[in-house]
């Protein structure tokens, strides 16, 4: 076997400090690459999961079934169970919807972008944030999708043929962009997630202990053996989704923003909302990946694969994409004064100093004020800390949209037409309850899937021995 | 694990740990261990040999000799991709980028003709002025249908150049095989190939330095169990019910209410106007006016005004109304009903109307319009203000009958005489004595209510209006008999000019 | 996968190439280059600049040659600023492929210094008065117009020269803390200083974010001074990126002719530099779609006014010709993989998009110049003095300096890279 060298010890070696010119280890503990298919498969094979999976996965599943009973509640009486009216009439539900696609985003950024940019650090933590991505993504397109309200006609709107159901649909509406954005997206995510998964579904395939499992995963992994020539087509194959899913990621957003800024509401129409608004999808994205990460990696027991590097990278991108973020927001105000347009100036004065001030002040201090204490390396580091900013990202990146939305519509330009938004209860258990989806969804995957790509944990761990080596051999010489 | 094999014990002290630090941990210091075939049925021939290694260094290693040695049906198999064996195996570079633009072009142009035909053809709405069709508001979509299209192809396009899915293979018959996708490295070698010979392979794989070898034997097809050809089989039949019942019910018809799970807005607890309903004797749904009311409004208490009748006139006009056909009677039509007895017979034109023509000696009954109190004088002040909105409104409304003129000869009079449309009536000229005298209380009942063939307009043109259109009537008339003194002097001259 | 995006297992091993490393490091200077370069580049610098001057004289006069100087010294400029960001971001990733390129890009950023002594042509005509390129400066012009009214708090020269020290005095201070370390660390070989670096790489991004904009929003948006869009900054910024990566690459090439110079930058660095040129190409259509969409889709006049003379008189073609000479066509040619590998053919697009550039920059500008597009001696003239005299800064800030660094810790890893 291998010489003895410290870092064999089963001790998790501290690998957010690195000398420059020495890589460290991305994965601690020196582990062998049966080491990482047994700790990534502990997770689904233990006959039972930690007690703290259990509590969690009743809770959510409550909220769940609240859900469902929101969504019912709203299909059979009517979207006016929901707070939305003149002038509100786009209110939380897309509020909902530009969040948790925006909560998407760093799957993509993380399984895609960086895979281009050869940030190795992501082979640990892209599993699961691609699964966050989808599960993200299916509780964003629930709220446009009940949002129209009778779903059961909702056949009527697509086009085969001029005018077949004698009512006319607007083609040319922006929200026309956002149903292939947001279902292209959905299914570029899906393809990507599940092809990164045929590898390791194989691995849980051919541990399987029984006939049921085995069939399941059997079916899933389509037969992997490992070929060499499969990996030869499969990593292209990679590589291309990759390329492809990196601009998507980008156009996902910026058609998200183009529903308001291609409008001429105040505060809506601004050129810088495209990058910005794929920047902050950015920051909440990565800000829930932390925030599911840091509770994961403990409960599983797999702080050696998703270590403290891992959290410190992301902490890093939720301290740029932020400042991004507020870069943007500085933009818009100084040129909303700048342009000398008074309805685009009462637009910010009354985000801050308007009846929904609060929004917007919780908004700054979670989005910008929050994220700076990652300047400092104890911040990033610590897992508590870095979970309590995550959710502060959370909840100032919901605030945004709701800073946006409703803000905006609420006073436009006609004093006699001004309104206030306030929330229903449905609204409120509606929001509470996607919460539910999204966790419930988590927990399943995190229970029968592989929450880490092992087959790319191995081959991060081959190159760290081979570099090793070669460091070995350079000083020797 | 290696219970039916015939594996030297050694062997398993080489598997344990994928001794990744030490490539010479395996392999070539003990000697391998050789293991025979796994498979259900060793009667049958050999499918595969397969030669285990315990670092990806070594199976690299390997896979260059065997491909050296010119074997072309082998493959290696790890739980990762392993840098740089695609060229020691001579792996060529995949087809699947073209494959990917391919469809990525589709994607456009799909993307482009659902565009231009929804938004040019199908439903043409025009928006802020902007063009039907416009490259920048259909690139979000060209975009999406790209990544879209390229994306689902890139992936098929692998499975299928993989040949996946591929659900039984004599590999899955070697239990050893499965630590494939653990930590163990494996070399194929496929007996088609056509340098396989049994023991040579076997032989040279074993101076390869692997850990185990064992031979792989073609597997006897056993059939999926019936349950799921069963279930297939109904699947795919089942799969049929929902496109033939749409294309059913759409090719047919049917006289039944459709089903409601829900109730839509369609189906409210509402009546709808025109429609019959038990509730009341008449049978009708509508419900008619409550006598003697008035509409907030409505009261129009004005006669002069809303009536052109003198004061109290009105009560009177109700009584006259009396003398008209009630419902069941047919309307004498107006060929049989000689115009308008208050212009004398001279003054309408029949059908041919080309000019006037002879009095027609029909006995009129009398009018009972003729006994109003229609007022003789503007009921506002006459202002330019209002001659100017009168000719606009003459133009809009009256011109294209009446012509611009006033004598009949409207745009559309030219035509319909032109068709020689037989129900045509030709207006009748403006400037004739019996309209010059008529008061003006009852042109403007005409406008309002209408008079022979021409509909009343009082639903199209407000009071106001009708009044201002009156005054350039009055104005239009005084022009054809004006004498030149009339005309103030610096308009005479522009006057002169337009006389051909 | 994540294997082949590594550097590693490539087959030099260290033995190997300890040795070739000895061998390469003693000759990465100019040397006698320098001088070859840095006179004729002064001479066509200087004679560009007396042409251009004598055929405003007869076309366009004084307005003419400040606005094809502005488009020239944009077009430097943009050169160094995307340099800049592009070394900081390098030392906050801790970028270790890219360290054989680090000094290239030092040394065009480092040109900053000689180019804020070029900006001092348009400083003193908007400080003595002259209103022909910013109409804001002009009292008459802010009296008619009340949209320039409310923010003559911001555009009037004593301002706006306070605001233009600033931006050269940050970029100044970012390039020479750059290269200055750099430098020692060829010396010292002392680690910390990539420390350093790394650390204060975040809070320099973040002021040369800023500067970068509002420079863009002073010297080019306020042409049009009624003109606003809050992603004008980016779209410079995306452009000068297009142009550094272009010039780099280019750079490289050029100087790995004579041989022996930067051998050690291989197929692999100029693979990724090209791909970073294909990134931004991209990543520039995105903006300025972005910016075209939204502002075409709402409509609003006062924000069409600036693309109404784009549109129009012969401004159409040049902005056609921009979207597929900036985009398309390059997008395509370096969409291949052969391409970004091959010298000749990354040269060739490095060139054209050096050009595109320029005529990005000209359609920015122009058009509030002329209605017409007009390009003569004076545009061609103020283009080569401009890039002539940016060539001699670009010699001089190289000094007999190395064109590599030579003791990064992270050399090694770059060296060895291997590309996907």
């Amino acid at each position: 076997m291998a010489a003895i060298s410290p870092t064999m010890l089963d001790v998790d070696i501290d690998n957010t400090i690195e000398t420059p010119g020495r890589r460290s280890d991305l994965v601690t503990r020196n582990s062998s690459f049966a080491e990482i298919t047994d700790s990534v498969c502990y997770a689904a094979e233990s006959p039972h999961p930690p007690a703290a999976w259990y509590i969690a996965f009743a809770i959510s599943t409550s909220l769940t079934m609240m859900l469902g009973l929101m969504v019912t509640y709203l299909l059979f009486t009517g979207i006016g169970v929901w707070g939305n009216n003149s002038p509100v009439f786009w209110a939380w539900d897309i509020v909902n919807f530009v969040f948790w696609v925006g909560i998407g985003h760093a799957g993509t950024l993380i399984s895609a972008i960086l895979f281009l940019f050869r940030q190795n650090w992501r082979t640990s933590i892209n599993r699961a944030a691609e699964a966050m991505t989808i599960f993200a993504v299916v509780c964003a397109g629930m709220f446009p999708t009940i949002h129209v309200g009778r779903i059961w006609v909702i056949y009527y709107l697509i086009p085969y043929g001029p005018n077949q159901h004698a009512i006319w649909p607007q083609f040319r509406s922006p929200l026309l962009w956002d149903v292939f954005a947001v279902s292209t997206y959905a299914t570029v995510s899906l393809l990507f997630w599940y092809m990164g998964m045929i590898p390791d579904l194989a691995t849980f395939r051919d541990r399987a202990t029984n006939k049921w499992k085995h069939m399941a995963y059997g079916f899933f992994s389509l037969g992997w053996t490992g070929s060499a020539r499969h990996w030869h087509r499969y990593e292209r194959a990679y590589l291309l989704l990759a390329a492809l899913a990196t601009p998507l990621v980008l156009s996902v957003h910026t058609v998200v923003s183009f529903d308001f800024a291609t409008s001429q509401v105040p505060g809506w129409h601004t050129t810088i909302f495209p990058p910005y608004f794929v920047a902050g999808a950015i920051f909440g994205g990565f800000g829930m990946v932390v925030t599911l990460l840091v509770p994961a990696r403990a409960l599983f027991g797999l702080e050696h694969l998703i270590t403290l590097r891992h959290m410190e990278n992301m902490n890093k991108v939720i301290l740029a994409t932020g400042t991004i973020v507020g870069y943007a927001y500085a933009m818009e105000f100084f040129i909303a004064w700048y342009g000398g347009n008074p309805y685009e100036q009462f637009a910010f004065l009354n985000r801050m100093f308007g009846p929904y001030a609060w929004a917007y002040w919780t908004m700054i201090a979670c989005n910008v004020l929050s994220p700076q204490v990652f300047w400092f390396k104890k911040c990033r580091t610590s897992p508590l800390i870095m979970w309590i900013v995550s959710i502060f990202v959370n909840i100032g990146m919901w605030f945004e949209r709701f800073v946006i939305v409703v803000i905006s519509l609420s006073r436009d330009y006609l004093p006699s037409s001004w309104g206030h938004y306030t929330p229903t209860w449905v609204d409120i258990c509606t929001l509470i309850g996607s919460f539910g989806l999204f966790t419930t969804l988590f927990l399943l995957f995190c229970r029968f899937l592989p929450i880490v790509a092992m087959a790319e944990v191995k081959g991060v761990v081959h190159q760290q021995n081979h570099l090793k080596a070669h460091h070995g051999e350079e000083h020797s010489h | 694990m290696a219970d039916h094999t015939t594996a030297n014990d050694t062997s398993s002290n080489h598997g344990h740990g994928p001794s990744v630090n030490d490539p010479h941990a395996s392999g070539e210091a003990v000697a391998p261990a050789r293991g025979v075939a796994v498979a259900a049925d060793p009667k049958q021939p050999v499918a595969f040999v397969l030669a285990e290694f315990g670092t990806p260094d070594a199976l690299l290693k390997a896979a260059k000799q065997v491909y050296e040695q010119g074997y072309t049906k082998f493959d290696a198999h790890s739980p990762f991709p392993i840098h740089g064996i695609d060229d020691v195996m001579g792996i060529r570079f995949t087809r699947l980028p073209w494959f990917t633009l391919v469809a990525g072009g589709l994607g456009i142009a799909t993307a482009t003709a659902l565009i231009y035909f929804t938004n040019k053809e199908w439903y043409p709405f025009l928006i802020s002025g902007k063009p039907l069709f416009s490259i920048p508001s259909a690139a979000p979509v060209m975009f999406e249908l790209m990544v879209l299209f390229a994306a689902i192809t890139t992936l098929v396009g692998m499975l299928l150049l993989n040949r996946l899915p591929f659900f039984s293979s004599p590999l899955f018959q070697s239990e050893r095989f499965q630590r494939v996708t653990n930590d163990k490295f494996f070399l194929s070698i496929d007996a088609r190939d056509p340098k396989y010979k049994s023991e040579k392979t076997l032989n040279f794989l074993t101076g390869l330095g692997a850990d185990f070898i064992e031979t792989c034997h073609k597997e006897v097809a056993t059939p999926l169990p019936w349950a799921f050809r069963t279930a297939i089989f109904l699947g795919l039949l089942m799969a049929f019910i929902p496109v033939s019942m749409v294309a059913w019910k759409r090719s047919t018809y049917s006289r039944n209410p459709r089903i409601r799970v829900i109730f839509d807005m369609v189906s409210q607890p509402k009546k709808k106007t025109q429609t019959t309903s038990t509730l009341w004797a008449d049978g009708r749904a509508m419900r008619p006016w409550v006598v003697g009311s008035i509409a907030k409004g409505e009261l129009k208490a004005d006669d002069a005004f809303y009536r052109g009748l003198k004061p109290g006139g009105a009560n009177q006009i109700a009584l006259t109304t009396v003398s008209f056909p009630q419902d069941g009677t047919p309307a004498p039509a107006d060929a049989q009903k000689p115009a308008d007895p208050a212009a004398p017979a001279n003054q309408t034109s029949p059908a041919d109307g080309s000019g006037p023509k002879p009095p027609t000696p029909v006995a009129a009954p009398p009018d009972p319009l003729d006994k109003l109190p229609w007022i003789e004088d503007f009921p506002l002040p006459v202002t330019s203000e209002l001659m100017a909105r009168g000719q606009e409104r003459y133009n809009i409304y009256c011109a294209t009958c009446h012509g611009l003129g006033g004598v009949g000869n409207g745009l559309i009079t030219i035509r319909a005489m032109e068709l020689g449309e037989g129900t045509w009536v030709q207006p009748v000229t403006f400037h004739s004595e019996n309209l010059r005298q008529q008061p003006i209380g009852r042109l403007f009942h005409s406008i309002s209510n209408g008079v022979r063939k021409m509909p009343g307009y009082g639903d199209q043109i407000p009071e106001r209006d009708r009044w201002a259109i009156l005054l350039y009537f009055r104005a239009l008339q005084k022009s054809k008999y004006a004498p030149l003194s009339d005309v103030p002097p610096e308009k005479v001259n522009q006057l002169m000019d337009a006389v051909p | 996968m994540s294997h082949a995006s590594t550097p590693d297992q490539h087959h030099a091993g260290g033995h190997h190439h300890a040795h070739s490393v000895a061998e390469w490091k003693s000759h990465q200077t100019l040397g006698a280059l320098a001088g070859k370069i840095w006179l004729p580049a002064i001479i066509t610098g200087v004679a560009g600049l007396v042409v251009a001057m004598v055929a405003a004289a007869f076309t366009g006069g004084t307005r003419q040659f400040l606005f094809a100087y502005l488009t020239a010294f944009m077009y430097v400029l943009s050169f160094t600023l995307g340099s800049m960001l592009f070394v900081l971001v390098q030392h906050v990733t801790r970028a270790g492929w890219g360290v054989v390129i680090r000094r290239l890009q030092e040394i065009i950023a480092s040109a900053v210094l000689p180019l804020s002594v070029l900006f001092l042509p348009i400083l003193v005509s908007v400080l003595a008065g002259d209103a022909s390129l910013y109409p804001w400066n002009d009292p008459k012009y802010v009296a008619d117009h009340p949209l320039v009214q409310v923010k003559a708090s911001y555009l009037n020269s004593g301002w706006f020269t306070v605001r233009a020290v600033l931006y050269f005095s940050i970029w100044i201070l970012i390039t020479r803390f750059l290269l200055k370390n750099s430098l020692r660390q060829d010396q010292t070989a002392d680690p910390s200083i990539t420390i350093k670096l790394e650390e204060r790489g975040g809070p320099l991004i973040f002021l040369f974010a800023l500067s970068s904009t509002f420079a863009a929003i002073d010297w080019m948006m306020s042409l049009s001074p009624e003109w606003y869009s809050t992603i004008f900054g980016v779209y410079y910024f995306a452009g000068a990126m297009v142009g550094s990566f272009a010039l780099l690459n280019l750079l490289i090439i050029l100087l790995q002719q004579p041989g022996g110079l930067l051998s050690p930058i291989t197929t692999e660095h100029r693979h990724d530099t090209a791909k970073f040129l294909f990134g931004f190409t991209c990543f520039w259509a995105y903006i300025g779609f972005s910016q075209y969409m939204l502002i075409w889709y709402a409509n609003i006049p006062e924000e069409t006014l600036w693309f109404q003379p784009r549109q129009n008189g012969g401004w159409e073609y040049v902005s056609l010709v921009l979207i597929f000479g900036h985009f398309f066509i390059p997008f395509f040619l370096l969409l291949r993989r052969q391409f970004k590998r091959s010298k000749g053919q990354l040269a060739f697009v490095a060139c054209w998009l050096l050009v595109m550039h320029y005529i990005d920059l000209y359609w920015l500008i122009y058009p509030q110049f002329s209605t017409t597009p007009v390009f003569g001696l004076v545009e061609l003239g103020t283009w080569i003095g401009l890039v002539g005299l940016f060539f001699a800064a670009l010699v001089k800030s190289a000094g007999q300096q190395s064109l590599l660094p030579l003791n990064d810790p992270r050399l090694d890893e770059s060296l060895r890279f291997h590309n996907i």
